[in-house]
């Protein structure tokens, strides 16, 4: 199990698969299923930011809707330790689950209800939980939250058409705090921003775990973002957790050879300065509801074709490789994780 | 400035449209509003008594007098009452079971579309199949059908129009809670801890309401048009019920003789429902 | 495409077998024990028990609804109470005459919305335009039953220009299939002309008219067949309502059809004859949605695709 141990957890994720049901369109039969997340595990800490990466369709969003409980769960536990007996059965947020993990969605135009004021939109949640907020105080404590966002409070009157995309994120948020969550979830919550509000909607992200001591869990598929935020990153490929460790060990020095294969994408400032070249995946992507035996990754992994390890009989094709420790707290599930700093030079020449 | 702010300011500049009020909607409200006094007030606007029949006085054209002193103005039926008289009850009858019926109709296939639109699964299933059974009856015929079973009464009337007129409502908020539903907000109130009727009632209702309200206007004139349809036929309101369809009915013997008993309730029948009719067609555009 | 046919083919099946419960449904929701009625006010208690046992209406409902759904599969209603013949022929005998006149009224509404749907296309100024399209409005919202007594009282009374009602002749087609098509011939005028409008003004018509070719090589070539599909699909709703309206149109006009034979035996309390009728129209109005969907899915791919 990777991530930290112990008491102060907010998340535990334990053995983790989310499976959708495919049905034959006259009869409705099964005849399959989709494994979106396929056997993962890990945790978060109080006030820890944990990153999490892959490429679209590796199952991170059904990941975070998971660890919120909007998405039943078809093997493994999700669990909320910090507050002990909470935990989330899959079948959806329940009264008590609910507050410890609330979501930031990806499109800031849909996550908000057009019918609704700003005012309406972030007390909702008081409404819904009486508890949480008095009437008399809904006004002052939205203003508080609208605040504590970086927006002014006489955007409690507008709709949400009235907001550009980075004040609709902002609000968004604001909604998610005003239940008090011990976790967030941030599900690729600046993809449709432009690049200058970003950078200010990181820096609030930033701001409000200093303020409140939130942990997150970061979805997204920029990693410099990731990089900028997180304490830990977790790799994602195919519904598993390929690699995970600090936010410096993953991401200055991947080990797995997706990792750097993913990383190796990322447009470099300067390109005749870098000694690492761009790897190119070939290969068939693989369907989730057809996993390839073995590593999961085998077909279109790099190394694997070099060593000849791809091929029928070959070690990546037949067996699933387990998690090795490669230093510090620094996992990765591949059968030559170990031995990845020496073949670092001659991949890297060769290319 | 920021851009963000810069494009604030800009989505608040942008100018509202204006839309004219169309002539032909304020005359069509008002008219509507007229029938809607006149059905309430009605007694006081002659000073006949309406169910007093009148041997000696029947069949008098409008503006006619008989031995009850005052005038007719619009004539007595083949019994002697005053056909102003009827005409009011008419208006009465019509506009109760219109709007009796389309409000049981637009809740039963309101609540009956929302379940099976955002529960889904073997409720939709189950629901639409009961919603599919009225696709075998022409709805005229299912009403007709019905109300013969029950009996002639009112209640009846509106059951049978209900029934026979549910299914579109359902169609319509199904439609929006099956769009609606998988929208990120709905996602985010799941979230907050709303259940499954919360979300239902404050999220998804509100949107469907919209065309909700504009086809009821439409189908407020196919109720009360199979209302007189149904009394017409001697299934509707029971016969000493002076339904706009029972007086005319009454009147089809005296055809050539006593035209105003048929005619009469007729044009009261037929403005209102184009009347109605304008208002949903403007309703319609204004609100899509 | 077969498959699409077979199953909108079973559902048709399904959606029939759960008219037919609905049927059943209905007739025992009658107050009154059915015996005593037809037996009138005089019987006495012996008569009313003798007949109800006879009629089976003494056992329990599940069995009655298996001998209703057997009789029906066999396409046995019974018989009539009042003319005591099987009850489903007479009620087929009459749909000749309702068809008859549902097929001249279509064809009118046909003729003319496609008269003066393209007239009305034409029509220069805003003005002009929406006045006539209000005008068409307020046509198709008279009360077609109290047309049908205007035009009895103004043709036949006054004028003396028209039979006064039954089938009797060519002639006698004419106002009922007016009273009964009025409003589908406005609503489809309207279609005509608002599909004509879309499709003359779109852009492939003008580069049809750049290339030089003549109004009505561009009306024939290219406005017809986009009209077709929209018209198509609420012209076979139309033409199912149409029977539907015969019911009261029939009454009026004293017409020898279905309609006016299930007024008829809902007056007399006749329940074989009403369920036979009622049983007619749903499969009527059943066949025609399916021969509509099929129309309309060999039109338009899509519809195969989607199922629905």
């Amino acid at each position: 199990m990777t991530g930290a141990t112990g008491e102060r957890n907010v998340l535990a994720v334990t053995d983790l698969g989310v499976s959708y049901p495919m049905r034959s369109p006259l009869l409705q039969r099964v005849t399959g299923y989709v494994h979106a997340v396929a056997g993962v595990s890990f945790n978060i800490a109080s006030g820890e930011t944990v990153g999490l990466v892959g490429e679209s369709g590796c199952g991170k969003s059904t990941l975070g809707r998971a660890v919120c409980g909007l998405v039943p769960v078809s093997q493994g536990a999700v669990t909320y330790p910090s507050d002990g007996s909470a935990s989330a059965d899959g079948s959806g947020p329940g009264r008590g689950g609910a507050q410890q993990v609330q979501m930031v969605f990806q499109d800031p135009f849909s996550s908000l209800n057009p019918g609704l004021s700003v005012r309406d939109i972030i007390t909702e949640g008081w409404s819904i939980n009486p508890g949480l907020q008095p009437r008399a105080q809904w006004d002052d404590g939205a203003a508080e939250l609208l605040s504590a966002v970086g927006l002014r409070a006489d955007v409690m009157g507008r709709r949400p058409k009235q907001l550009s995309g980075g004040e609709r994120q902002r609000v968004a948020i604001a909604r998610s705090l005003a239940v008090r969550p011990n976790l967030l979830v941030c599900d690729e919550v600046t993809s449709a921003l432009d690049v200058s509000v970003k950078a200010q909607l990181l820096q609030l992200l930033a701001r409000l775990r200093e303020e409140t001591g939130l942990a997150y869990l970061f979805i997204s598929h920029d990693t410099s973002a990731v990089r900028r935020l997180s304490q830990r990153v977790l790799v994602m490929y195919l519904g598993k957790i390929v690699e995970s460790g600090t936010a410096a060990e993953v991401l200055d020095h991947p080990n797995h050879p997706y990792t750097r294969a993913l990383l190796s994408a990322i447009p470099r400032l300067r390109p005749w300065a870098t000694t690492r070249a761009r790897i190119e995946l070939r290969g068939e992507v693989p369907s989730p509801r057809n996993p390839p035996a073995g590593c999961r990754f085998h077909n279109r992994c790099w190394l694997a074709q070099q060593l000849g390890t791809a091929g029928p009989g070959g070690i990546c094709a037949t067996v699933e490789p387990g998690e090795k420790e490669c230093g510090g707290s620094h996992l990765s599930s591949c059968h030559f994780a170990d031995q990845m700093a020496e073949l670092d030079l001659t991949r890297e020449k060769a290319r | 400035m920021s851009v963000q702010a810069l494009d604030s300011a800009l989505l608040e500049e942008r100018p509202k449209k204006r839309r004219r009020v169309r002539v032909r909607f304020v005359v069509a409200s008002v008219i509507v509003a007229a029938y809607v006094l006149v059905a309430i007030f009605g007694p006081m606007f002659t000073h006949f008594n309406s169910n007093q029949t009148n041997i000696l006085d029947r069949l008098l054209p409008p503006g006619g007098h008989g031995l009850v002193p005052g005038s007719h103005l619009l004539g007595t039926d083949q019994l002697g009452r005053d056909m102003l008289g009827e005409l009011i009850q008419g208006a009465r009858i019509s506009l109760v079971i219109g709007v009796a019926t389309i409000a049981l109709s637009l809740v039963l296939g309101t609540v009956i579309g929302l379940v099976a639109g955002y529960l889904g699964s073997w409720v939709d299933g189950v629901l639409m199949r009961l919603a599919d059974v009225q696709l075998a009856f022409p709805s005229i015929i299912l009403a007709i059908f019905i109300a013969a079973a029950l009996g002639s009464s009112v209640l009846n009337v509106v059951i049978a129009l209900s029934l026979a007129s549910w299914v579109i409502f359902a169609r319509i908020s199904r439609a929006e809670a099956l769009s609606t539903r998988n929208r990120a907000y709905v996602e985010a109130s799941r979230l907050l801890g709303a259940g499954k009727v919360r979300i239902m009632r404050k999220t998804i209702l509100p949107i469907a309401l919209r065309p909700l309200i504009i086809y009821a206007t439409v189908q407020f004139g196919f109720v009360i048009v199979s209302e007189a349809a149904l009394s017409f036929l001697g299934v509707g309101v029971p016969a000493s019920d002076a339904s706009w369809g029972t007086t005319i009915a009454n009147g089809e013997s005296y055809l050539g003789s006593a035209w105003w008993i048929s005619t009469l309730p007729g044009i009261a029948l037929a403005v209102l429902v184009v009347c109605m009719s304008i208002i949903g067609d403007d309703l319609n555009e204004r609100l899509s | 495409m077969t498959n699409y046919i077979l199953r909108r083919l079973a559902f048709s099946i399904f959606v029939i077998f759960a008219a037919v419960t609905v049927i059943f449904i209905v007739i025992r929701a009658v107050p009154g024990n059915p015996a005593e009625v037809l037996l009138g006010a005089d019987a006495t208690q012996a008569q009313i028990t003798a007949l109800t046992a006879r009629l089976g209406l003494n056992q329990p409902e599940i069995v009655q609804y298996g001998k209703f759904l057997w009789g029906v599969v066999q396409l046995n209603f019974g018989n009539s109470s009042q003319f005591a013949t099987p009850a489903l022929p007479l009620a087929m005998s009459r749909v000749g005459a309702s068809a008859a006149l549902a097929g001249v009224s279509m064809v009118g509404v046909v003729v003319v919305a496609f008269t003066v749907g393209p007239l009305l296309a034409r029509i220069p100024g805003r003005r002009a335009d929406r006045a006539a399209t209000s005008t068409l409005m307020f046509i198709q919202a008279l009360p077609p039953f109290w047309v049908g007594l205007l035009l009895l009282l103004v043709f036949v009374d006054h004028l003396n220009a028209l039979p006064p009602g039954g089938q009797s002749g060519a002639s006698s087609f004419i106002l009922p299939a007016i009273a009964l098509g009025f409003p589908f011939a406005c609503v489809l005028a309207r279609l005509v002309r608002s599909g004509l409008i879309e499709v003359m003004d779109s852009a492939y018509i003008q580069t049809a008219r750049a290339k030089g070719m003549s109004e009505w090589w561009v009306f024939r070539k290219h406005s017809i067949r986009n009209m077709l599909i929209p018209v198509l699909t609420v012209g076979g709703v139309q033409l199912g309502l149409l029977f539907a309206g015969a019911a009261v149109i029939e009454t009026v006009f004293n017409w020898p059809g279905i309609g006016s034979l299930l007024i008829n035996a809902i007056n007399f309390r006749d329940y074989t004859v009403v369920e036979s009728c009622v049983f007619i129209f749903a499969c009527a109005f059943v066949a025609l949605n399916f021969i509509v969907d099929v129309l309309y899915a060999y039109i338009d791919p899509r519809v195969r695709v989607s199922g629905r």
